[in-house]
């Protein structure tokens, strides 16, 4: 095995292990089931994935427009700040890992260091909304600010009018921040670049920019429009550095039926850019300064159905992307490289109180930018499925017992050509008041 | 992938089954318990008594569904409201209070919890509704109207609640009580908004229905319907906030349309 192949199969296992010990931050905010007085399930459809309601909420400015949003309509004594925090056991087995002792799978298991979401988001005034949040405290990792932006909702008293500026999650067919999953395995599509791309811009991942967002009542026809500096790039210098946009617009159906109780169809795209060359100092690049940005693009559909009541519905989401990586972002590669891929999401709301789910991530390269790399290497497919038991929920707090399984695989990028798979089982209690 | 494609492309033949297929009109009391649960029971409480959790830090208090007892009608004081009434209510929500639009949650769902909430209370069981009152054409909005409706005003005693300005500030204000013996204050006609809506119609209703379980009476018997269009004009004179029909309605309606 070759050192570059241990290198890069050793980042590999390092990034996912880092991930996995990290379950992703959620948006999940009782502030607002204070305020109002309702209950998780009001908004969502199971915690934290957000129902019809809780998106009509969300687009509104976390408004419900009948005079009561406005702080100084609020009790005094509310303050809009929510704490979420998931202690767990987490298991997990890397195969194919190259070591001293030869090829290895790396088998860890513990109590995870958890940190903590520090949910704050509301109304600064009518039609002035806000969401920060600050993540981690951990003794390790520090704390990041996930999310701080400010929302000028409904402007010119039109609810296609909304803009919000700072650093947001653009607007996903699902959210990648309010997973069912704990794990951090799935949603494979959002970070997906063409096999050997530099670029590392994850639609999943919050962006700094501003959002234009439009919608009718009830939301049922969405579009939004984000543009950005791309997010983790090491920087630009053109006058705006690494920019990135971002497209998504839906449809939706709400039947009168007991069988099927909506549907939606939506569109998205992203364009995203990455420096490929820098100002060097003592030969080493220097953050900020680089050039020759390179383009890489995924567009794709999204479809949704909610069958059986829509109270406690299952829900079906499915998501196909395209996507393309100019051959400039991949060494030695003679042409782009592109890839097809998405998922298949299921999630059954037993009672208001059990929720089964599970979800297939498979995405393909179509084309290797450089010729005669084996077509697979980098396909990347992902399986997880799970139960949350929500023990109790009031308008003030809930706490779930949440078990999951999830395993992933990565083709190719081992010692002599092999998979690296990543497993995870997941055990533990997620709450938040 | 190609069937992936192909399974997103399909979507909107599958949106179109339910329109194909039957449908059940009537709300389905199981199903509504359940979106009652998941939407409702904070405020209005498990036995539909208005004694959710959330009931005791807010005013006005939720609605108590046992005594069959209805703020919002289109049907005369004292009657059931129609099942459309109920619909307006969830759908629409109450502005100013914690009561909000439950527009997004769809058709279905809130006629299959209106169908719940009927269990709550036997009358329901032994009463029909009555009709809804008809409202007739409404007049155009004028400075006279306003200025008639200001003396239907002092005439009703309006005043004594919500004060001679309209700021809900009357004498009375602060001695008032609901039928459960909970404080409540008359509305500060002057914020451009009412509950149950800001139009002609949505006044006119009102004055004549009444909102029972509350102090203010139906005046069906006491003002006619020319002088109810008169005063609301003149609670519409109070805000620019409210529509204002100046040109006024060719035909009449009903409320709850």
């Amino acid at each position: 095995m070759s050192r570059r192949a241990k290198v890069v199969s050793t980042g590999w296992a390092a990034v996912l292990l880092a991930g996995l010990l990290s379950p992703p931050s959620a948006t999940a905010i009782p502030a607002f089931a204070r305020k109002y007085g309702l209950r998780c399930t009001a908004c969502h459809e199971a915690w934290p994935v957000l129902n019809d309601f809780g998106r009509a909420f969300r687009d509104n400015g976390y408004q419900m427009l009948l005079g009561k949003d406005d702080p100084v309509t609020t009790n005094p004594g509310y303050w809009p700040v929510s704490i979420r925090i998931t202690p767990h056991y987490e298991f997990d087995e890397v195969t194919n890992q190259p070591t001293d002792q030869g090829t290895k799978s790396l088998r860890t298991g513990s109590f995870a260091t958890v940190g903590i979401d520090l949910l704050t988001a509301g109304t600064l005034f009518k039609n002035v909304s806000f969401l920060v949040v600050p993540t981690g405290f951990t003794s390790g990792d520090g704390v990041t600010l996930e999310s701080a932006w400010v929302r000028f909702d409904n402007l010119f008293g039109s609810s296609w009018l909304n803009l919000k500026v700072g650093r947001h999650e653009v607007d996903l067919p699902l959210s990648a921040h309010r997973p069912w999953n704990l794990s951090s395995t799935g949603y494979l599509i959002y970070s997906f670049h063409a096999n050997g791309s530099a670029s590392i811009f994850d639609m999943g991942e919050n962006q700094r920019g501003i959002e234009y967002m439009g919608h009718d009542r009830g939301s049922l026809n969405r579009v939004s429009f984000s543009v950005f500096n791309v997010e983790e790039s090491p920087g630009s210098r053109n006058v705006f550095d690494t920019p990135g946009f971002y497209f998504h617009a839906t449809h939706e159906w709400v039947f009168d039926s007991s069988s099927l109780s909506s549907a939606k169809l939506g569109v998205f795209a992203a364009y995203s850019n990455w420096p490929t060359t820098s100002l060097t100092s003592g030969g080493e690049p220097i953050l900020g300064t680089g050039g020759n940005l390179e383009p890489s693009s995924k567009y794709g559909l999204e479809g949704h159905l909610w069958f059986g009541p829509a109270a406690t519905p299952v829900h079906a989401a499915l998501v196909f992307a395209h996507g393309d990586d100019a051959k400039e972002l991949i060494p030695n590669a003679t042409r782009s490289g592109t890839f097809n891929g998405g998922f298949l999401q299921l999630g059954w709301s037993v009672n208001l109180k059990t929720l089964l789910f599970g979800r297939y991530d498979l995405v393909a390269n179509s084309r290797q930018g450089v010729v005669g790399t084996p077509t697979s290497q980098g396909d990347e497919d992902a399986y997880t499925f799970g139960v949350r038991r929500t023990f109790n929920f009031t308008n003030r707090a809930e706490y779930a017992l949440h078990v999951e399984y999830s395993s992933q695989r990565t083709k190719g990028t081992a010692a002599n050509g092999l998979d690296v798979r990543t497993n995870t089982y997941f055990v533990g209690i997620d709450f938040a008041y | 992938m190609k069937k992936a494609l192909w399974a997103l492309l399909a979507f909107p033949l599958l949106a179109l089954a339910p329109a194909i297929g039957s449908e059940e009109p009537a709300g389905d009391t199981a199903r509504g318990k359940v979106v009652y649960e998941r939407y409702c029971l904070s405020c209005h409480g498990d036995l539909g008594n208005g004694a959710g959790e959330f009931a005791e830090h807010i005013t006005p208090k939720p609605r108590d569904y046992r005594q069959g007892t209805f703020k919002w009608r289109s049907t005369p004081s004292g009657s059931l409201p129609l099942d459309a009434d109920l619909e307006k209510t969830v759908r629409d929500g109450i502005y100013g209070t914690y009561m909000p639009s439950w527009y997004p949650i769809g058709t279905r769902n809130r006629r299959d919890v209106i169908a719940y909430i009927k269990t709550f209370s036997p009358r329901w069981q032994t009463e029909k509704p009555q009709p809804a009152i008809v409202i007739p054409a409404e007049p155009a909005y004028t400075e006279e109207s306003v200025k008639r409706g200001h003396a239907v005003y002092e005439k009703s005693n309006c005043a004594q609640c919500h004060g001679l300005t309209g700021l809900g500030d009357g004498p009375s204000a602060h001695e008032l009580k609901d039928d459960w013996g909970n404080p409540i204050v008359p509305y500060d006609l002057t914020q451009g908004h009412i509950k149950c809506g800001d139009t002609g119609p949505d006044i006119y209703r009102v004055f004549i229905t009444g909102l029972n379980g509350t102090p203010m009476p139906s005046y069906v018997d006491s003002i006619s319907p020319e002088e109810a269009w008169d005063l609301v004009h003149f609670i519409q004179s109070l805000s620019d906030l409210y529509p204002k029909n100046v040109a006024g309605s060719a035909s009449a309606g009903k409320a709850g349309k």
